[in-house]
């Protein structure tokens, strides 16, 4: 391997996992992603740690990094601090260039993004209000059926019908399935009419935003095969396969900007 | 919190801030720059260590730029409220309640010193001293959520205001709000205030919001402000004539007249001559007029004199980052922390809420009452919504802005209900990138990542 190219890393510090990717001449070279845990600087050195292990490197080899998502205002081992909407806006583009439209799932929020051909931010939405529609959500109903969160999706595509389900509060959604578990409805309806409401949840925000072709799925939850089959339907569009684990994007777009921004400061040509 | 610094006036600008005229006050002793500046370094500090908090979201932080002196002199203005009113509430002059978005000058003219919710709030929290800022905003929140356990948790955070006057912590003489129905917390207000054992009195001023092509509207007014001004005069003492009005009314159109042309010149300015949280303290005061509108006019013109020197050296305002994105604010009571929008590369050229009263002058001449009810149904913020938004479209063109936030409280249903719609006219109308946010934590320091977030996604958008 050689040291004398340079390298710039992202930092993407979430509320359930932080991610780092390491990119060198454009393309990526490895990438780390840990659980999150309440110190954000130390779960932002993690996922870094792990990527620069993988790559054989020290974090002085690396001459810029962005933080981004929820920890990057405690990141004191980034250059830079970026939002994580600018981020997966500009992951996505690297990865896709033919991407317009982002939905972006991750532990806390959602998010519909609108892109361009460059891949700049031209209207973003976000829920508001609640958890219900996020990871957060997921993972408290995986609690409910006491089955693992990344099994979720998988369960709900053997459906054979899809309970409908309130949308608008994850604590009113959990007694609404105990109850609906009790009258002895089928895990798997249940988990469909779930996937369902998050989906037309998150079809709400794209009617401020709209949508145009392609679209793309990013964030912990678009791993969820559940989740992306009741958006498609939602939203009747095709998702683009991702290239990496979607979980990664932010971090990745972060790592983009870390060599743009290394680059206007002028250091390297 | 944890690493927060108190923030202190350097000493190399006292002696140029002494040389400065001092204010004028309409009781009509003057408080010379002096004064002012031994009150803002020696003794506020001591009393009100929490306004001088340095922590970036400090969202009542004062402006950074220590050069433009008037702002040292609004910040006086700010600090010295407690006192100021409580001394005049000794000597007989009623403090009033006034919400709603009207104009002031009828208040005032019959003697009170006006009070909105905002500045309730601020002084409910002023009246225990010594605090540092999470202690003062943890007051602030027992406050609020006094409010709330008593009068219901789907208010807007003014409930605060209306659980300080219930609970005595502010003397306030008289309810008398408008009842302006966009605003959603009148019902609320009403409810905290009715039938209730204090022995506050109350005078509902009522207000057609629907009053296009409404000829009787500002007839309708004017009784009401003729029944409002006599209940304060009762209370204050004071002989009304129509000549006492329109002295009110000429003193306060030129608090207006002044911060319309500041805002001309910071618009028109290469670079904007002074930081975010200045400018908009010049709408505050022509708007709010700190319960003295003669100190406050004395300080809008030294302000304007300021910046017309700043404007003709090319001089920008310290905080304002190189090519600023210019953002232009939307909506009630609330609006994003100054300091964190300059540092994310931002700066505000303006808010329709406050702007709105200041953009209309009250006719000088006939009858006092008619003209200023005239006035009050010209405000473009109480048009019908698309009006509504065509002028803030025009205001954002005019202010070249280059993004617009529309941003609400929880609990305020009128605006959240139309910030999507305005945002939306004004998109279309200016090609200006509109979002909305609804915020939760208003006055908070902490605990503000989900709305930051926003803002400064959209910042770097713009
Ligand atoms: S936030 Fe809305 S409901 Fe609350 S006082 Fe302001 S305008 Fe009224």
């Amino acid at each position: 391997m050689s040291l004398n190219k340079n390298f710039f890393a992202g930092v993407d510090v979430g509320s359930l996992a932080a991610k780092s990717v390491i990119l060198q001449d454009g393309e990526i070279f490895a990438t780390g992603l840990v659980p999150s845990g309440v110190n954000s600087v130390e779960s932002g050195l993690n996922a870094l740690n792990l990527a620069l292990e993988t790559a054989g490197l020290k974090k002085e080899d690396l001459t810029y990094i962005v933080g981004t998502g929820y920890g990057r205002v405690s990141a004191p081992y980034a250059n830079k601090a970026v939002t994580e909407i600018t981020c997966h806006a500009k992951g996505t583009n690297y990865l896709h260039p033919t991407v317009r439209t982002i939905i972006d799932m991750g532990g806390q929020d959602c998010k519909a993004i609108r892109i361009d051909k460059d891949g700049a931010v031209i209207d973003f939405a976000m829920n508001d209000k609640c958890a219900a529609g996020t990871g957060r959500f997921l993972e408290v109903m995986a609690g409910v059926f006491k089955v693992r969160l990344e099994d979720l999706g998988a369960i709900a595509l053997a459906a054979t019908d899809t309970v409908p389900m309130s949308s608008t509060c994850t604590v009113f959604a959990e007694s609404e399935t105990i109850s609906l578990v009790a009258r002895g409805e089928k895990p798997e309806n249940i988990l469909s009419g779930i996937h369902h409401s998050i989906a037309n949840r998150i079809a709400g925000l794209f009617s401020r935003v709209g949508i145009e072709s392609d679209v793309f799925f990013s964030g912990g939850v678009a791993k969820n095969i559940g989740m992306k089959n009741a958006i498609e339907e939602a939203l009747k569009v095709t998702i683009v396969k991702p290239e990496i684990d979607p979980q990664l994007i932010g971090a990745l777009g972060a790592a983009v900007l870390a060599r743009s921004f290394s680059k206007k400061e002028g250091l390297w040509a | 919190m944890p690493n927060s610094k108190l923030f202190k006036y350097p000493e190399e600008i006292k002696d140029k801030f002494i040389s400065t005229k001092g204010l004028k006050f309409k009781n009509g002793t003057t408080v010379s720059s002096a004064e002012i500046w031994e009150f803002m370094t020696e003794e506020a500090p001591r009393r009100f260590p929490y306004a001088f908090d340095a922590n970036a979201n400090n969202i009542g932080r004062f402006s950074d730029d220590v050069h433009f002196l008037s702002g040292i002199k609004r910040a006086y203005l700010t600090l010295t409220f407690k006192d100021r009113l409580l001394k005049e509430h000794a000597a007989g002059t009623p403090t009033v309640l006034v919400q709603g978005g009207q104009a002031m000058d009828a208040y005032y003219a019959a003697g009170a010193i006006p009070v909105r919710p905002g500045l309730v709030m601020q002084w409910a929290q002023s009246m225990e001293e010594g605090l540092n800022l999470r202690q003062s905003e943890t007051r602030g929140i027992n406050i609020l959520e006094s409010g709330r356990r008593k009068i219901s948790i789907d208010a807007c955070n003014q409930i605060s205001a209306h659980a300080a006057i219930d609970n005595k912590v502010v003397p306030i003489d008289l309810i008398a709000p408008f009842l302006c129905l966009r605003c959603s917390d009148m019902a609320f207000l009403v409810e905290t205030h009715r039938n209730r054992e204090h022995d506050i009195p109350r005078y509902m001023v009522d207000y057609p919001v629907d009053h296009e092509n409404k000829p009787w509207a500002a007839e309708y007014i004017e009784v009401e402000l003729k029944e409002l001004i006599t209940k304060i005069a009762a209370l204050s003492g004071r002989k009304i004539t129509d000549e006492v009005i329109f002295d009110e009314i000429r003193l306060e159109n030129r608090g207006r007249k002044i911060a319309n042309e500041i805002a001309e010149l910071w618009w028109n300015a290469e670079n904007p001559p002074i930081n975010s949280t200045d400018f908009f303290a010049i709408a505050f005061l022509a708007n709010d007029f700190l319960g003295d509108p003669v100190a406050s006019v004395d300080l809008l013109e030294q302000s304007k004199q300021e910046i017309e020197e700043r404007v003709k050296n090319n001089v920008k305002g310290y905080g304002v980052p190189d090519d600023a994105k210019r953002l232009y604010i939307c909506g009630s009571c609330v609006g994003p922390n100054a300091h964190h929008a300059e540092t994310a590369g931002a700066v505000f050229v303006g808010r329709d809420d406050n702007w709105s009263c200041i953009s209309v002058l009250v006719e000088e001449e006939g009858n006092p009452y008619l003209n200023i009810a005239k006035s009050m149904l010209e405000y473009p913020y109480e048009q019908r919504t698309e009006k509504r938004a065509e002028w803030t479209a025009e205001q954002v063109r005019r202010s070249r802005a280059s993004g617009v936030i529309f941003m609400y409280q929880w609990g305020c249903n009128y605006q959240s209900g139309v910030a999507r719609m305005i945002s939306d006219i004004i998109r279309e109308k200016t090609g200006v990138p509109t979002t909305f946010v609804e915020v939760g934590e208003l006055g908070r320091s902490e605990a503000t990542e989900q709305s930051t977030n926003r803002v400064e996604a959209f910042i770097e958008m713009v």
